[in-house]
């Protein structure tokens, strides 16, 4: 039994401005273990970057706040850290990619600096050292390390996600949080800066949560997934659990609305409406108004998870029926 | 032909209702600001003031009568006399009406002399172009004091004199603005479809680029009454600006100043009149920037 | 780099060069003729041809300034109608105080201005935030003049801590010092919270925290570092308007620098002097303006590195 790195019992955020209150994450539990990558996926809004920076305890703490659940890592729950243990974590023992690299690197200092930054924080070297640490990373993630005294404005896009990604693992963390680490990217690129995130996590076994809305990126790293909707997890299993068993009417919505290769297909089928405001969420399942097998009772309280099959969990009414069989 | 200028009419239509649903929306969210709100009042007294300063007060802001001299604030004499045994309190009535004369003077000139020269400057380019503009950073090099200092050097002391060096430092603004306004609208697809129809430099100005640049200049203009009341009270404080006896704060403060020590009534108020009269132009022109373009908003 | 500084350089002459015409045209309508003023009464009407004779004011206009601008070119911006000094020494012998003044000012406003704005910005919609904000706009519409007097009120005559004029004792610089700054002090801290405001949101402040960075770290090495190019602006642009805006506070404070100089010349009609002081003064300011540009040139590394050919080569996919 492989060690359970990452566990994320029922956690909920939510964000508060003025009187009205968006509730973000609703009561995500979710279980990483040591080297194991877990794809996130949702749609933009279902609350998938608040986990990830919840996660870091980076939830901008006015309009933001975590109001429920733990995350434990290694054993400690997260939320209860204090600030300077906290610091302690990230960049060290949890790292986070960020989603778009244009911006994700300060202007005024040289991509050396910026590496050497997260190096000099957490292991007891001097400046230089740190800076040829930064160098070698760079080599490792495919820039030469020459370029160091070059400002973020003289390189391209593929190229600065590079330097983020050798930020995020220059002092080897144990879990990296990868938050639609392509989504800005061009596609070509996109397969360069997937493979390299492969690569180096192999190289270092660590572990991957990727948030994304990409199914096809999930299906080439990821080896289990948690389909996020209206910040709830509504479908959680293997690869193979989810691509080749689909259950939950949200997810075959997503999986719908895919081109496929394969099969002739006249028409995508997206899915019909939109995704509940958060700041006004329905009683009962969020999916309700879109889903094409709705029933009354779906509508009306909590909806509970149930188990269609070995570590495969869906949050549907549907699987009630199976159940009590 | 005909159906073509009923599409017209039908749109146009659109846009005024569109337009007066916007304005509505404006005003609503001016009104919630209470700080902007202060500030209108604060205005709108002294327009008060300024019109009808008789309701207020029946004393004479001129006549002298020395028996009274130096009497410090009581009922009779809300801010005490001065050392003409004017009344001080009238006299800063009396006061509103010469910065506001001022202040809106000023900014109107500037202002329209402002957006004739930011349209020309924007609309027959490059040589008339950059003259205009150097002649506008020429203008911005000197100080609003220090021109105000040389016009009424050269050419004495007045309201008028005050007036124009005012206005001819605040131009620079308003050019700019309408300048950039210009400069972007004047490439786009309606407007060539406008000139296809006939119509001339003047309307494309008055249609397309005037509404465009109206609510940063009515924001900039309201900010500029507050300098400019600033600067006029400033330069007639200065021995510079509203001759003697006209009732003018920044004056009254000057006479003031050999009296600081003993009589300190008669630098407090006219000082005060100022700082409210700036403030809440101040305010306003914030409320009014919060309320046209809420995204501006820090 | 050169070429911008050249580029500024250009510019820069030809606005000099208009805002001496500007000055001299204005001064050169004025009505009243010089002659009579420096001859005074008893000087005949010979006298007086003869004076304006040897000072060009028969010449035509452009002769005049012709001339005048040969003038400036050889450092001599004319004489003062009542001392007969030259100009340029009179100012030069005040430029000194006018300097100092301005320097105290512009370090006490850009020091407390630059830290409450960093406040207010790190503390948005708080309380703090919103009473410095007020004090800032109360900052912005109190004039200098009645700033000074109630501050002599405050501080000369109630609690007579401080003298109220000269400039004799270290302590003389305090009242109008804070007096000039005030407007500065106010309108440097609302540029440095808006520009802390746009940098606090960005990404790279994000990335920052993510790496374990401390707080206040982040908040000068990273957000403080990028919000400063328009906060150095804002510092040398009110610099620049302390030398042409000390005139009010000089004068109540009774300071000997070059704005009381100007103020006490106009009221006599000494038309040299205020046409080279205003002259001078101006040029001062466009010259410490240009030095603010090319110093941001120099800071922001977009620019720098526009102009530097190598660098900006390698850029590729």
């Amino acid at each position: 039994m492989a060690e359970i790195l990452l566990e994320i019992k029922d956690l909920m955020v939510q964000y508060k401005v003025g009187n009205e209150v968006t509730k973000a994450v609703n009561g995500i539990t979710l279980t990483l273990e040591k080297g194991e990558s877990m794809g996130l996926v949702g749609e933009t809004g279902a609350g998938k970057t608040t986990t990830a920076r919840a996660i870091m305890q980076l939830v901008p703490s006015p309009p933001g706040k975590i109001v429920g659940g733990q995350i434990l890592y290694d054993g400690e729950d997260l939320i209860k850290k204090n600030a300077s243990k906290m610091r302690k974590v990230r960049g060290h023992k949890i790292s986070m990619i960020f989603q778009d690299p244009m911006t994700a690197l300060n202007p005024v200092y040289t991509v050396g600096e910026q590496i050497a930054e997260v190096i000099q924080l957490h292991q007891n070297v001097s400046k230089r050292e740190a800076l040829e640490k930064a160098k070698k990373m760079m080599e490792l993630v495919g820039i030469e390390g020459a370029r160091h005294d070059e400002f973020p404005h003289n390189f391209s896009g593929g190229m600065k996600q590079r330097i983020v990604i050798a930020i995020a693992l220059a002092c080897n963390p144990s879990l990296l949080i990868a938050d639609e680490p392509t989504t800005a990217l061009d596609v070509t690129i996109q397969a360069q800066v997937m493979d390299l995130i492969e690569r180096l996590k192999e190289e270092f076994n660590t572990s991957l949560l990727l948030i994304t809305h990409d199914l096809g990126i999930v299906a080439e790293v990821c080896s289990k997934v948690a389909i996020i909707y209206a910040g709830k997890i509504v479908e959680y299993g293997t690869l193979d659990h989810i691509y080749n068993n689909t259950k939950h009417p949200y997810t075959i919505g997503l999986f719908g609305s895919i081109p496929n290769f394969n099969e002739n297909v006249h028409r995508l089928k997206p899915i019909p409406g939109l995704m509940p405001d958060p700041s006004n969420l329905p009683e009962g399942c969020s999916f309700a108004e879109r889903c094409k097998d709705v029933m009354d009772i779906c509508r009306r309280g909590d909806i509970p998870v149930y188990e269609v099959e070995p570590n495969h969990l869906v949050k549907c009414l549907k699987y009630c029926k199976q159940r009590e069989k | 032909m005909t159906e073509i200028f009923k599409t017209n009419e039908k749109i146009s239509e659109l846009i005024t209702i569109k337009k007066k649903s916007q304005t509505r929306e404006i005003i609503t969210r001016f009104l919630r600001n209470r700080t902007a709100l202060l500030g209108l009042i604060i205005i709108v007294l002294m327009v008060f003031c300024a019109l009808f300063p008789q309701t207020i007060t029946h004393y004479d802001p001129i006549e002298q009568s020395l028996r009274e001299q130096f009497i410090a604030p009581n009922s009779t004499h809300l801010f005490g006399t001065d050392e003409f045994g004017r009344d001080v309190f009238t006299r800063v009535v009396y006061g509103c009406r010469t910065s506001l004369l001022i202040g809106v003077t000023a900014v109107a000139i500037s202002g329209v002399i402002g957006i004739i020269f930011g349209c020309i400057s924007g609309f027959y380019g490059r040589i008339v172009d950059n003259l205009m503009m150097r002649g506008i950073d020429i203008l911005m090099a000197v100080p609003i004091i220090l021109l105000g200092m040389t016009i009424v050097a050269a050419f004495g002391q007045s309201v008028l004199n005050l007036t124009i060096a005012i206005a001819m430092a605040s131009i620079a603004p308003y050019a700019r603005l309408v300048r950039v306004s210009v400069l972007s609208v004047k490439e786009k697809e309606y407007v060539e479809a406008a000139r296809a129809t006939g119509a001339n430099d003047l309307r494309i100005i008055m249609k397309y680029i005037l509404p465009n640049c109206m609510a940063p200049i009515i924001v900039h203009a309201t900010m500029n009454i507050a300098s400019a009341i600033l600067s006029a009270t400033a330069l007639s404080f200065l021995g510079l600006g509203v001759p003697a006896p006209t009732p003018e704060w920044g004056s009254m403060t000057s006479a003031a100043r050999a009296y600081v020590r003993d009589y300190w009534w008669l630098v407090t108020f006219p000082g005060m009149a100022i700082m409210a009269a700036v403030f809440s132009f101040n305010l306003f022109g914030d409320g009014l920037r919060d309320a046209l373009d809420p995204k501006l908003k820090n | 780099m050169i070429r911008y500084i050249c580029k500024r350089l250009i510019s820069i002459i030809l606005v000099l060069f208009g805002v001496a015409f500007l000055i001299f045209t204005i001064m050169y309508f004025s009505p009243g003729d010089p002659a009579d003023f420096i001859l005074g009464d008893m000087a005949t009407a010979d006298d007086k041809a003869l004076f304006r004779q040897q000072n060009n004011l028969d010449k035509p206009f452009i002769f005049q300034f012709i001339h005048y601008i040969n003038g400036i070119l050889h450092g001599n911006l004319g004489t003062s109608y009542i001392t007969r000094l030259p100009v340029l020494d009179e100012i030069l012998a005040r430029i000194s105080v006018t300097m100092k003044l301005s320097i105290i000012s512009i370090t006490i406003a850009s020091v407390i201005g630059v830290t409450l704005g960093i406040i207010s910005a790190v503390k948005q919609y708080s309380l703090t935030d919103n009473v410095i904000r007020i004090l800032a706009m109360v900052g912005v519409s109190m004039p200098s003049f009645w700033e000074g007097l109630m501050l002599i009120i405050l501080f000369s005559v109630i609690l007579g801590v401080l003298p109220s004029s000269g400039i004799d004792s270290w302590k003389s610089w305090i009242l109008p010092s804070f007096t000039l700054g005030t407007v500065s002090l106010a309108s440097i801290m609302r540029i440095a919270r808006s520009s802390m405001l746009e940098e606090i949101r960005q990404d790279y402040v994000v990335t920052a925290r993510a790496k374990g960075q401390k707080e206040i770290y982040v908040i000068t090495k990273h957000v403080l570092k990028n919000a400063f190019l328009p906060i150095i602006t804002a510092i040398g642009y009110n610099f620049s308007r302390h030398m042409g805006g000390a005139a009010v506070v000089e004068t109540v404070f009774s300071v000997p620098g070059i704005g009381k100089l100007l103020v006490d010349a106009i009221r006599v009609k000494n038309v040299p002097l205020v046409q080279g002081g205003v002259i001078f003064i101006a040029f001062f300011m466009t010259f410490i303006n240009l030095a603010v540009d090319i110093t941001y040139a120099f800071i922001d590394p977009q620019i720098r590195s526009q102009y530097n050919s190598q660098k900006s080569k390698r850029k590729e996919g």
